[in-house]
């Protein structure tokens, strides 16, 4: 039966509207550090957040690979835009659909769909980062609720979110996460952050006051929590390393183009070797990153989830496969790639940014070293 | 109201490139996409069927990869799609098109309305429209740019002619050409992109033997008219440097323009 190619087809659909939608606005929610809360409205009308949410609950229940071809083109235009989708494609949803009651699932799981709940994922806290094992907001069993408190920094629309996954130790000692809902007594956002790139991420600190989140909320308690927690980082981190993909892709393709036009004593830059040099030099980079993202993407085999030594290698080679190909990229623009009148600038201060985006990459060399020194030779 | 839409799948650009040595349509890097006028052709009819319910069928008629703007058009919320395919359509001048995909609406014998794009970006003849209307006998608006008023029995739309616009009334069914000034085209729903791609999609493939067509109808063999030739024009122009004081030189370029019988 003759049909189309999903992947194909939703890539195709996407670039077009990223054009039109997404990036002639992308500039201006840099420039004024703006959360761009019209692209999730957008998003839900078009049927997208719901990509990944099973179809009983409304959505699609397509997998991570879809995902990330999505996740791709949009960060072509706009990074921060990516990992705000991200983050409702790829992170709290799915812990939602894995490790909660019915009643939880038919709560949140359609309203994500139409986009009236959106979701922040919360782990870092002011004096914890890497560590997750020393993660100091705690929560204390009360009867039938739990009694939050603690502060998180960072957080990626943390001042938009109507829910938080919450990362946090429970009074047993263990690692889990539960759901706080952003009307809790108790909950408020606090200061927002001003970073170098990534300035449309709406990024803010949330603190918890005694806030009392019932049981059904809790997700993940107890031994071995930590563990599942683990494996879903495996699948974040090929969305976050598909982003990167796209922001070096951008800063890439806009060079070649460049390279084309502008002339250097009658010939084109790219007559001249030492830059085609460097230009082969990004776009073998650019194959790598994107066999290595797809592949991890498409790689199911620890219950679904790509394995952590692939997930960690594709976000390694893309996040710090992008700062070198952004920063190449302005090279080839010279004086002008380093203007806020292009986008070259912005893209290299976005990839910089995805280097800490769900754990530093030097932490994931750690996992993989810890994962070689174990393994038999 | 049952609606049917004509979708083209065309090459995303309006700067066609040639390659001079084959005389083929340069693909290569070049997407395909369902012809601009023809988003507002689906786009005009979602907007008729939101207000007055009924359901939209869209038919492209093109190579087995069309069925890319048939899912397309279901992911814009077309209830179902037929796509036209055989080796012995391709090569079809207007006549033949109109021809075959007359005989498809004649398949679904049931429809109130058939809207076409006004003309597809690599043709831009503007023909197949009243071609299909002649064929099946029903009246037609060309170029149309507003409608004022439709419901299940008539239609009185603006119709955009060179002074202005004129308005036109008729009964359905007809058969309408729209342009791109009639309505803002929606993005498709990744959702339903996705449910166009599964095989239990509403899609149907047609052939000839499904349109009860002979070969010698349809394609190259069924057109009345035959591409002998395509190229790119090429401009060789060249300037030339007039010389002298004012007098002189407007002297030479007059003798110039008589030689060459421009004045
Ligand atoms: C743009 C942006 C968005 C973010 N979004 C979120 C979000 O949505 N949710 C969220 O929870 N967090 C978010 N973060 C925070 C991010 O996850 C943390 O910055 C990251 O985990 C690192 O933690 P840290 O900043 O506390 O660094 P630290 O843990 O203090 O580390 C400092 C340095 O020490 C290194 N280091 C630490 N431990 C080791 C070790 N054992 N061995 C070797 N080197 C080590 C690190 O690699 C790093 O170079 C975001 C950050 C950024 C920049």
């Amino acid at each position: 039966m003759l049909r189309s190619n999903v992947e194909e087809l939703i890539k195709k659909c996407a670039i077009r509207f990223v054009d039109s939608q997404i990036r002639p606005l992308a500039r201006k929610w840099d420039e004024n550090k703006q959360y761009p809360l019209e692209n999730m409205k957008k998003f839900a009308e078009l049927g997208l957040l719901g990509l990944r949410i099973p179809k009983q609950y409304g959505g699609s229940g397509r997998g991570l690979f879809d995902a990330v071809i999505v996740l791709e083109q949009i960060a072509k235009a706009d990074a921060s835009t990516a990992v705000n989708l991200h983050v409702q494609l790829n992170a709290s949803p799915l812990y939602i659909m894995l490790y909660s009651g019915e009643e939880v699932k038919k709560k949140f799981l359609p309203a994500l769909v139409s986009g009236k709940v959106l979701f922040s994922m919360a782990q870092t806290e002011p004096e914890v980062g890497s560590n997750l094992t020393e993660l100091r907001t705690l929560a204390r069993s009360e009867g039938s609720h739990y009694v939050v408190n603690g502060t998180k920094s960072m957080i990626t629309m943390g001042a938009n979110a109507d829910v938080h996954l919450v990362y946090l130790r429970f009074d047993d000692d263990s690692i889990g996460c539960l759901l706080l809902e952003k009307d809790t007594e108790g909950f408020s956002v606090g200061k927002s952050e001003d970073f170098l790139g990534m300035r449309g991420l709406g990024s803010a600190e949330l603190v918890f006051q005694d806030c009392q989140v019932p049981e059904e909320n809790v997700l993940l308690k107890g031994p071995g929590s930590l563990r599942k927690m683990l494996t879903m980082f495996n699948g974040t981190r090929v969305g976050l390393a598909s982003i990167s993909l796209g922001i070096a892709e951008a800063a890439f393709e806009e060079a070649l183009r460049y390279s084309k036009l502008r002339t250097v004593s009658g010939k084109p830059l790219i007559a001249l070797q030492g830059l085609q040099w460097k230009l082969a030099d990004m776009a073998v980079n650019v194959e790598a990153m994107k066999h290595l993202v797809y592949s991890a993407a498409q790689d199911t085999k620890l219950n679904g989830f790509p394995d952590q030594f692939t997930s960690s290698a594709a976000r390694i080679v893309a996040s710090e496969g992008a700062v070198k190909i952004t920063n190449m990229a302005m090279d080839i623009f010279g004086g002008y790639g380093y203007s806020k009148e292009l986008s070259i600038e912005r893209y290299l201060r976005d990839a910089r940014g995805m280097i800490y985006v769900g754990g530093t990459t030097d932490i994931l060399r750690n996992a993989i070293g810890a994962y070689l020194y174990k393994k038999n030779v | 109201m049952e609606t049917i839409v004509m979708i083209k799948q065309v090459p995303d650009t309006t700067e066609i490139r040639i390659d001079p040595s084959t005389g083929n349509l340069i693909r290569e890097g070049i997407e395909s996409i369902i012809n601009p006028d023809d988003r507002h052709a689906i786009e005009a009819a979602l907007q008729i069927k939101e207000k007055l319910g009924g359901s939209i069928i869209a038919i492209c008629m093109g190579p087995s990869q069309a069925i890319d703007a048939i899912s397309e058009a279901l992911g814009f919320g077309v209830d179902r799609g037929i796509l036209l395919t055989d080796k012995c359509f391709a090569g079809a001048d207007t006549w033949a098109t109109s021809f075959t995909l007359g005989r498809a609406v004649e398949k679904i014998n049931n429809y109130d309305l058939i809207i076409c794009g006004q003309q597809a970006i690599d043709g831009d003849t503007a023909q197949v429209g009243p071609q299909l209307a002649e064929y099946l006998h029903i009246p037609q608006i060309t170029y149309v740019k507003g409608i004022k008023e439709i419901t299940e029995k008539k239609i009185v739309a603006k119709r955009l002619v060179e002074s202005g616009y004129e308005i036109i009334g008729c009964g359905l069914p007809a058969l309408l050409t729209v342009v791109r000034e009639l309505n803002k085209t929606r993005f498709p729903r990744f959702d339903w992109l996705i449910d166009a791609c599964n095989k239990r999609a509403p899609i149907e493939i047609w052939n000839a033997a499904d349109l009860g067509v002979k070969a010698y109808q349809v394609g190259l063999q069924g057109s009345f008219t035959n591409v002998i030739s395509t190229y790119t024009p090429t401009f060789k122009r060249r300037g030339e440097i007039l010389e002298g004081d004012s007098q002189r030189m407007v002297e030479d370029l007059l003798t110039r323009l008589e030689e060459n019988h421009l004045v």
